[in-house]
């Protein structure tokens, strides 16, 4: 059984196709979907996304956004979405080590709030690069 | 008459010839930049629809929901948010916006706030004529993108937090056609809320509650719409910009063309005279 995702970002339409199974990192934790399942709607945070098409798993990392799902239209908004072969496992180190140090000089405001979620979705990446790597 | 007034038609044919390949070419990068904007808004439009789509979904039912961004307060401070570009030689495309910002204010009367200006155009114009300016964002020259979008709009949403504001409404040039767009007035703050035709938001499961999700909800959403505002206002400006200089070259073209009339007739009247004036004096010598 399968149903009809849809994830999109500012610049493109990352997914349009359809799938048997979706996990997201939703703001309460990690919640799966399957077809058929009863229209639900919640804010998702940084983590790591698992799609099942095909009989095979895609890892993506997904950074704040929505999820909707209604008569087995699943739709997800957020700010950015990689696949996981697309994450420049480097650039998101020098990514963390910036938002460490600005983190580190307690600068206030919106500039913390910015470096926060910039630490949390360079932790993510390196999460889920490192994870599939490691399983291939 | 003579040599003198064929030298200055010549002298401006040069420097008007001068002028219309800078046109041109500004009309090149006109038209490139406009090209790459219409890509990066397009593919921002589905996005932003699928956000407007939740939007009715997740706001449909607030009630209960106590939020300065939801709920239209009486609307005694109104602040104006309104996008100019950076640069001039657009036409009307800022005066148009200015314009309208200024009737808006004179229609507001004591009711008006203050502005929030994106562009330089705007700021210097608004600030030159003492109107209260809260905040500007100048030089953005790069494409607009969800970043700028969200700390212009979390800037807003700060203000009217604080109580300066109670209502906000954005004054931008919307894309309609490359020859001619119009700005318009557009409610910002406090959201306006659509009606979706199939009420479905009963049947939907929240995760958390409704009312914690719409607290954070709201202000994305709002980066969102503030995005394809500022993706509308660019790709307007650009296709007003080559508008204006193709004009431009055009002029320059026809001018150049009386222009080279005129001083062909010169020319001739200039060299008849002369043979003339020659044969009427050998003529005078030959007696």
């Amino acid at each position: 059984m399968a149903f009809h995702l849809q994830i999109l970002t500012p610049e493109r339409i990352v997914v349009d196709k359809n799938v048997e199974y979706i996990n997201v990192p939703a703001i309460e934790g990690f919640i799966g979907f399957l077809s058929n399942h009863s229209p639900f709607f919640t804010e998702l945070k940084s983590g790591e996304c698992v799609i099942k098409s095909d009989g095979k798993y895609c890892h993506y990392a997904l950074h704040e956004g929505y999820i909707s799902v209604y008569k087995n239209e699943v739709v997800v908004v957020a700010e950015a979405v990689e696949h996981a072969d697309e994450i420049d496992v480097e650039r998101a180190m020098r990514e963390k080590a910036n938002a460490e140090r600005v983190l580190a000089s307690k600068a206030k405001g919106l500039s913390t709030r910015r470096a926060q979620a910039a630490l949390e979705r360079s932790m993510t990446r390196i999460r889920v690069a490192r994870k599939v790597s490691r399983e291939r | 008459m003579g040599r003198g007034k064929t030298r200055l038609l010549k002298k401006k044919i040069t420097s008007i010839t001068a002028t219309s390949h800078i046109t041109r070419a500004m009309e090149m990068v006109a038209r490139a930049r406009f090209n790459k904007i219409q890509k990066y808004a397009l593919a921002f439009r589905p996005y932003a629809e699928k956000y407007e789509e939740m939007a009715k979904d997740v706001l449909s039912d607030i009630s209960g929901i106590e939020d300065v961004l939801l709920n239209p307060t009486e609307g005694k401070k109104v602040g104006i948010f309104l996008i100019t570009g950076d640069m001039g030689l657009c036409g009307s495309y800022n005066t148009n916006v200015v314009q309208l910002v200024e009737n808006q204010i004179s229609k507001l009367g004591h009711n008006f706030a203050g502005l929030v200006v994106v562009g330089t155009k705007g700021t210097s114009y608004f600030k030159y004529h003492n109107v209260k300016v809260m905040k500007s964002y100048v030089r953005e020259y790069n494409y607009p993108n969800i970043n700028i979008a969200h700390a212009i709009a979390e800037a807003l949403i700060d203000i009217i937090k604080e109580g300066t504001f109670d209502r906000v409404l954005a004054v931008y040039t919307n894309f309609k056609s490359m020859l001619a767009n119009l700005p318009k007035v557009e409610q910002f703050i406090p959201v306006p809320l659509g009606k979706r035709k199939e009420m479905r938001v009963w049947e939907y499961e929240f995760e958390p509650s409704s009312r914690e999700l719409v607290s954070n909800f709201v202000p994305r959403y709002l980066a969102v719409k503030m995005c394809s505002m500022l993706y509308e206002a660019k790709m307007s400006e650009f296709a007003a910009r080559q508008t204006a200089m193709r004009n431009a070259t055009d002029n320059a073209m026809k001018m150049i063309k009386d222009l080279t009339l005129r001083y062909n007739k010169e020319r001739q009247a200039y060299i008849t005279q002369e043979i003339i004036e020659i044969t009427t004096s050998s003529e005078a010598i030959n007696k």
